[in-house]
């Protein structure tokens, strides 16, 4: 079988010694156009694959940077056609392997998801579908060779890694979530992280990406012998407010400075 | 129509568990001991004392006759749990949750509220049972429950302001399940409706039925024969869960009452008959949303109903025809709860105002010989300040 885009990405950053930069924009922070370019900044810097988010009025995953970007987005009225419009662009300009993060709600209003499959989607990240849950979503996503990214948390039991393990997509990763709680940078690697990789990584067999709370280089060093992939979202949200006009340049540097720590 | 769910937590097409990950592991144990807990007649006997010494159960059944004279028709039954302690229904499940948390080993309690009955409710077992308490409260219900924040201060639990999204009960939820992400190895959360990823929406709705056994032994007792017809406020749906699943197997009719809020063609809370099927909160149900699948917000004066989402079993009820879901304007639940006090001297809770509105409507429609049984979810100290405001800004509308 062809090795999936997702696949080949984790395949290409490991042969060259280092971690997976996955980063994260919402969709429309706060225009259509802006994100557009700070994908091209991340992919400039030197990412491996970009996740973008939908905004969503109840981000129960998500900490304050989050919220308040899905905040703006809507308050811009960005909807289904601008996230639609900001996926396709994103990965026309980019050509990386492209994630959206969605809660299942906005996906569950499609009529079907082929939309996202046209506009270049890859892999689906659903913060609010746990693994037994089996709405007809899963199905339309693998008919469309959509991968669908299951997560592992610091108390997900080691049976349950394993049922992870076993049903994952094989073109896909494991979102391994770094802490007990919601996005949001913070301080250092959370505690979490590599006990949870380690205990995963005996009975996963696909990639493991680790998000939530990576805040920069030093937690991407910390973490890059143990994980096979980084998300970072809220510190690039952070450094994209502070920023303002030039933060193209900054989100460029730093995920270059990901890039850079994440060599083993 | 299955009048249990599956082992995954679906009434029919609803229910389920839509949750962060880190969150399965921790309904699996609450799901565990629930089910050994209902199994154990230890349990079982220590939450049917406190029922009883503590709460005050069984609550009375009422039989309001001026209002039934007034109305001139069915015969009027007020299910008063609005004389349980703390005033509402709600204590009936919070007592359930906080036997289950020290039964689970944990210590901490976190909880939303809306109008702030929950919120007291779980301040209280808190109390009671010497655990440290946390109560998430959208800003705009703080401004209009103030009484409740302050008894929640004094029965020792912080009280965490929401500012998010429309600053209502949704925000609370959404704060409470973000906090409980983050503390969950040794905090319960305990939710106040029947609502929420599996085992809650049964659980809840378990511990609430004490309200429909009682009702059932009651109505009985008063009349010789079971009611023709329950009626029962739905913000989230728990009291009226509570009073109708005991009677699911009888000729029984049921109406659920939603909050119509300023109108159906306005704002409103009217779930499950404006809605639309979707993932809110943890579980599949029917959900107030625009056409994208985003959240709208929900309108009522009652704070307790004043919400876009609706328990799954609720769902399943109204898709199978088995309780038939009607809505209230807060005009007409205002008239309502001012007739009752006037007739009966029972200033009742804005929510169950809603419910009485119905069955004012429904004991006409019955005529004589029919028997309501009502359930007074709460009482209304808690809405005076609300109430006078809203009577100033609507002079027209007194009765």
């Amino acid at each position: 079988m062809a090795k999936s885009d997702i696949e080949i990405a984790f395949a290409q950053a490991k042969a060259a010694g280092r971690v997976a930069v996955i980063p994260f924009l919402m969709a429309g922070d706060p225009s259509v156009a802006d994100t557009v370019r700070l994908a091209e900044a991340c992919a400039a810097g030197g990412a491996d694959l970009i996740e973008i988010g939908w905004p969503f009025s109840d981000p129960i995953a998500d900490g304050p940077t989050i919220q308040a970007a899905s905040q703006r987005a809507l308050d811009q009225h960005i909807g289904r056609d601008e996230v639609l419009e900001t996926l396709a662009l994103v990965h026309q300009r980019t050509g990386l392997p492209m994630l959206l993060l969605s809660y299942l709600n906005p996906l569950l209003s499609m009529a079907n998801l082929s939309p996202l499959r046209a506009a270049g989607v890859a892999g689906l990240v659903i913060p609010d579908l746990a693994l037994e849950q089996t709405p007809a979503i899963r199905t339309q996503a693998q008919e469309l060779d959509l991968a669908v990214i299951p997560f592992a948390a610091p108390t997900t039991t080691e049976q349950r890694l394993a049922d992870i393990g076993r049903t994952a997509d094989r073109g896909a990763f494991v979102y391994c979530v770094s802490l007990l709680g919601v996005t949001g940078s913070r301080q250092g690697l959370p505690a979490g992280a590599l006990p949870l990789l380690q205990r995963a990584r005996k009975l996963i067999d696909v990639p493991l990406a680790v998000g939530f709370g990576i805040s920069g280089p030093q937690a991407v060093a910390e973490v890059c012998r143990d994980a096979d992939g980084v998300i970072v979202g809220s510190a690039l949200i952070d450094i994209v407010q502070r920023d303002g006009r030039q933060a193209v340049e900054s989100v460029q540097r730093f995920v270059g400075e990901l890039v850079q720590a994440g060599y083993r | 129509m299955p009048t249990e769910p599956d082992a995954g937590g679906h009434f029919g097409d609803f229910g389920g568990r839509f949750v962060p990950e880190t969150l399965i592991p921790a309904l699996d144990q609450l799901q565990q001991a629930f089910s050994e807990a209902m199994a154990d007649s230890d349990f079982l006997a220590e939450l049917d004392r406190l029922n009883r010494e503590y709460t005050g159960r069984p609550s009375l059944l009422y039989h309001a006759r001026a209002l039934s004279q007034a109305v001139g028709g069915a015969d009027i039954y007020l299910k008063r749990e609005d004389l349980n302690h703390t005033g509402a229904h709600k204590i009936n499940n919070t007592i359930g949750q906080a036997l289950l948390t020290r039964r689970m080993g944990k210590r901490k309690l976190i909880a939303e509220t809306g109008a702030g009955q929950h919120g007291v409710a779980t301040a209280t077992v808190a109390a009671l049972f010497g655990m440290e308490c946390e109560v998430f409260m959208g800003a705009e219900d703080v401004r209009r429950q103030s009484l409740n924040v302050r008894r929640m201060e004094l029965l020792g639990t912080r009280v965490r302001t929401v500012e998010s999204g429309s600053r209502t009960l949704k925000d609370a939820i959404n704060e409470a399940l973000r906090a409980w992400v983050g503390s969950v190895q040794d905090t319960h959360y305990v939710i106040g409706s029947v609502m929420g990823p599996h085992p809650f929406p049964l659980m809840v709705r378990t511990f609430q039925s004490v309200i429909g056994q009682e009702a059932r032994t009651q109505v009985v007792a008063h009349t010789g024969r079971l009611p023709d017809l329950l009626v029962a406020a739905v913000g989230g749906g728990s009291n009226a869960a509570g009073l109708f699943h005991p009677f699911l197997d009888d000729d029984v009719a049921m109406v659920g009452v939603e909050a119509a809020g300023e109108g159906l063609e306005a704002r409103h809370a009217a779930t499950l008959s404006r809605g639309r099927p979707g993932v809110l909160h943890g579980a599949r149900s029917y959900v107030l949303q625009d056409d994208e699948g985003q959240i709208q917000e929900a309108h009522s004066l009652s704070a307790g109903l004043d919400y876009p989402g609706v328990g799954p079993e609720h769902s399943l009820w109204k898709d199978s025809g088995r309780v038939q879901y009607v809505s209230c304007t807060d005009q007409q639940a205002v008239t309502a709860l001012i007739q009752l006090s006037r007739t009966e001297g029972v200033l009742c809770a804005l929510e169950s105002a809603h419910a009485v509105a119905e069955a004012i409507k429904q004991a006409r429609q019955l005529g004589p010989g029919k028997t309501i049984v009502v359930c007074l979810s709460g009482r209304g100290d808690k809405d005076v300040d609300e109430l006078n405001r809203f009577l100033e800004a609507h002079p027209d509308g007194q009765v």
